[in-house]
């Protein structure tokens, strides 16, 4: 009998058949061919996609702020068909060709209707303002530009009603007035902004697509447009025009009464170097009127939930049959298998949303737009993002249940824990609770369980610019789109790593 | 009793089935951690949802009972769960065969564990409801649910309704995901379509107003 060295134990298998992808080859083989699992992927898709039906119903119906429901009233548009508001006091001129226009504000101030016609002094909102401004015409909803100052937010240039630029900061007096400039060169307009009339600095540079040579230019006040009943008052000296000056017309765009229906004017008055202009109403996106293109996506909920039982089972039919123990012989660094499995998992889910996604918006926003107008209008950026962000919601929710299937290893319990932690925070969100907390519904509950990753569907935009009511029903989110779906994807990374080192540490 | 008197007078077979039951099913720690898990989810969210709510006018609108029992949302989970597992775990383990060879009456091996589900998910629905309640009549008080604001008492014969039914409720969803863990024997594929009543077709998934501008 003879002792030799004895070979350490070798894997048989070539160097490529031990790669990373031949794991996910493998799994994905186990995947395909398990009937059960590719037609519960087949029911998420057809889910998403047959669920739109259930949207369009009660599209055309609005929720008041009273209670009452009704038909949705029309609203004027801006550029690109946003809905706007466009209700203020415009001192112009006309203009034709290319030129600029400077003015000195000396004073901003706020008035508050007390009574039907009777006005108090106060109130200025953080956004009334006043300064000096380039429309194309006196329509509601024509495309404009505009140098302002601001009751608390500085000096901005605003143009086409969404955009927002910031100028100089601080609050407008006799003793530290401001300088405004705007200069037309074509279909741009430049905004300058300056503190003494003698050093400016670029406020904003602003395309106007299609604007017409002969265009008004002039003054215009906007006292709030989350309470209309405040009126901003701005003071303006050193008037200068590049154009050959025609003498100010005075136009209440819009036109704004009180509740009684009685006019409620702005007001010009000139005096020796001074113009002031008074107003009510604002010049600012509105928050739209119809339904969010997002409820063509409700049947994600329905869709959600064989994606988890397959994405949960995935990891617990192993244990439960002890194929496990094959598994990781076949596969010993068990961080690896872990990492295969998410792989195909998440691909899976990634794809059936997709697809799904793709499918229920074609199919969906027409079905919408039958029955009335949509909040706002998407742009095909946007519906990309909710495509892909659906897709991607749903591979992380599907990561989400096998790293919870590996910890607890019971299917049953695993696919009970993920869809409790994505559903139930956003039914509570809605709940006895929604629109009593202080963040008027839908708050912490969607900011940091998984269930924020819904946000990833918004369709409808928020403006910092617009002080409104975004409420959750009407398809707005505490988190913006991409931030929402990180927090699910910290939910699934964290699961994951606590999967991986139980997976390392138990006992198969 | 010795063996022999045993035999002589053997228990009614459905007293031996409900025995049978109720050993499995208290050997076992999974429905204990479970039942635990309803009572602490549904009276520590009650504490939360009390805590969280403000009435600061007769006009608030807020159902008291409905803040106290939120935690029935989370809590239901839990007793789908329980009530999946309780027949779903045989059909996942294989023991369904033995059962069925020990026990060749089916509907009465099938009713003699409904029934062991029964009674300790009730009493567990039972002490969950109370606490959420009992936390509710003491939190809620001092945060404006008082006799100003219309609140006349927590103890009210509607109050003591919504209770009542909240257990019932519990005790009937653990029921309806043990039949239906029967009819698909498949535990994974049982909770998602039990969940998938509760939760899609909760008030509120479907809600979505379409939004007007301010008048």
């Amino acid at each position: 009998m003879t002792t030799g060295t004895v070979a350490p134990l070798r894997s048989s298998l070539t160097p490529e058949r031990e790669s990373f992808w031949h794991l996910v080859h493998a799994e994905w083989t186990k995947f395909r061919t398990v009937r059960g699992w590719v037609i519960a992927v087949l029911i998420t898709i057809v889910a998403i996609t047959v669920f739109v039906f259930l949207a369009s119903g009660g599209g055309s119906r609005c929720t008041a702020g009273n209670g009452a429901s009704g038909a949705c009233p029309a609203q004027p548009t801006g550029p690109g068909g946003v809905p706007v508001q466009d209700v203020f006091y415009f001192a112009h001129q006309p203009v034709t060709g290319n030129g600029t226009i400077t003015v000195q504000v000396t004073s901003l101030t706020g008035q508050t209707l007390t009574g039907a016609t009777q006005m108090a002094p106060g109130g200025l909102q953080p956004w009334s303002k006043a300064g000096i401004i380039i429309k194309e015409n006196t329509s509601q909803g024509s495309a404009y530009a505009a140098m302002m100052v601001t009751g608390s937010n500085g000096v901005r240039m605003q143009w086409d009603y969404v955009n927002d630029t910031p100028g100089l900061t601080g609050s407008v007096s006799a003793s530290s007035p401001r300088w405004l400039r705007l200069v037309r060169d074509g279909g741009t307009i430049t905004g300058y902004d300056s503190a003494d009339g003698t050093h400016w600095t670029l406020g904003g540079t602003a395309t106007l697509p299609g604007l017409t040579s002969t265009v008004q230019a002039g003054l215009f006040a906007a006292g709030s447009s989350d309470s209309f009943d405040i009126m901003a008052t701005g003071v303006f000296r050193h008037i200068g025009l590049s154009w050959p000056a025609t003498g100010w017309t005075g136009t209440n765009v819009g036109g704004y009464a009180n509740a009684a229906g009685t006019p409620l004017p702005g007001t010009l008055r000139q005096s020796a170097g001074t113009i002031t202009v008074a107003s009510f109403g604002d010049i600012s996106p509105a928050t739209g009127s119809g339904q969010s293109l997002q409820r063509a996506l409700i049947g994600t909920f329905f869709g959600l939930i064989p994606l988890i039982v397959v994405a949960a089972m995935f990891i617990t039919a192993e244990y439960r049959r002890g194929l496990i123990r094959v598994s990781l012989t076949a596969a010993p660094r068990r961080g690896r298998l872990l990492a295969a499995k998410a792989v195909v998992i998440g691909a899976v889910g990634f794809v059936a949303g997709l697809v799904a996604a793709t499918l229920a918006i074609a199919v969906g926003k027409p079905l919408l737009l039958r029955a009335g107008p949509l909040a706002w209008p998407v742009s095909l950026l946007t519906e990309a993002r909710m495509v892909v962000g659906t897709g991607a919601l749903l591979a992380v929710a599907a990561v989400l249940a096998l790293a919870i299937g590996t910890i607890v290893r019971r299917s049953a319990l695993a696919v009970a824990i993920v869809i409790v932690v994505i559903f139930v925070p956003y039914l509570l969100a809605f709940g006895p609770l929604a629109g009593h907390g202080p963040a008027g519904g839908g708050g912490w509950e969607l900011r940091i369980t998984p269930a924020a990753a819904l946000s990833v569907q918004q369709a409808v935009p928020q403006f910092y610019q617009l002080i409104a009511n975004y409420p959750l029903n009407s398809g707005y989110y505490p988190l913006a789109p991409w931030a929402g779906l990180a927090v699910e994807c910290a939910w699934a990374a964290a699961a994951l790593a606590l999967a991986y080192y139980l997976l390392r540490r138990r006992d198969a | 009793m010795s063996l022999t008197a045993r035999a002589a007078f053997p228990p009614h077979p459905v007293v031996q089935a409900l025995h049978a039951e109720w050993t499995k099913f208290r050997t076992v720690a999974g429905p204990a951690w479970l039942l635990a898990g309803v009572v602490t989810l549904t009276i520590a969210v009650a504490v939360a949802a009390a805590s969280a709510a403000q009435c600061q006018s007769a006009t608030c609108g807020i159902d008291p009972a409905a803040v106290s029992f939120t935690g029935i949302y989370p809590a239901q989970a839990a007793v789908a769960v329980a009530g999946v597992l309780a027949i779903g775990n045989e059909y996942s383990t294989g023991i369904i065969k033995l059962s069925l060879t020990a026990m060749p009456r089916r509907l009465t091996w099938f009713f003699a564990k409904a029934t062991v589900l029964t009674a300790p998910v009730l009493a567990a629905s039972a002490l969950a409801v109370a606490g959420a309640a009992l936390a509710g009549r003491l939190i809620l008080p001092g945060h404006g649910f008082t006799l100003a604001h219309g609140y006349a008492s927590l103890t009210s014969a509607t109050d003591l309704r919504a209770a009542v039914g909240a257990v019932l409720y519990l005790t009937l969803i653990a029921l309806l995901s043990f039949g239906l863990a029967a009819a698909v024997r498949d535990p994974a594929a049982a909770i998602g379509l039990v969940l998938g009543v509760l939760y899609l077709f909760s008030p509120g998934t479907w809600t979505r107003s379409a939004r007007c501008p301010p008048a």
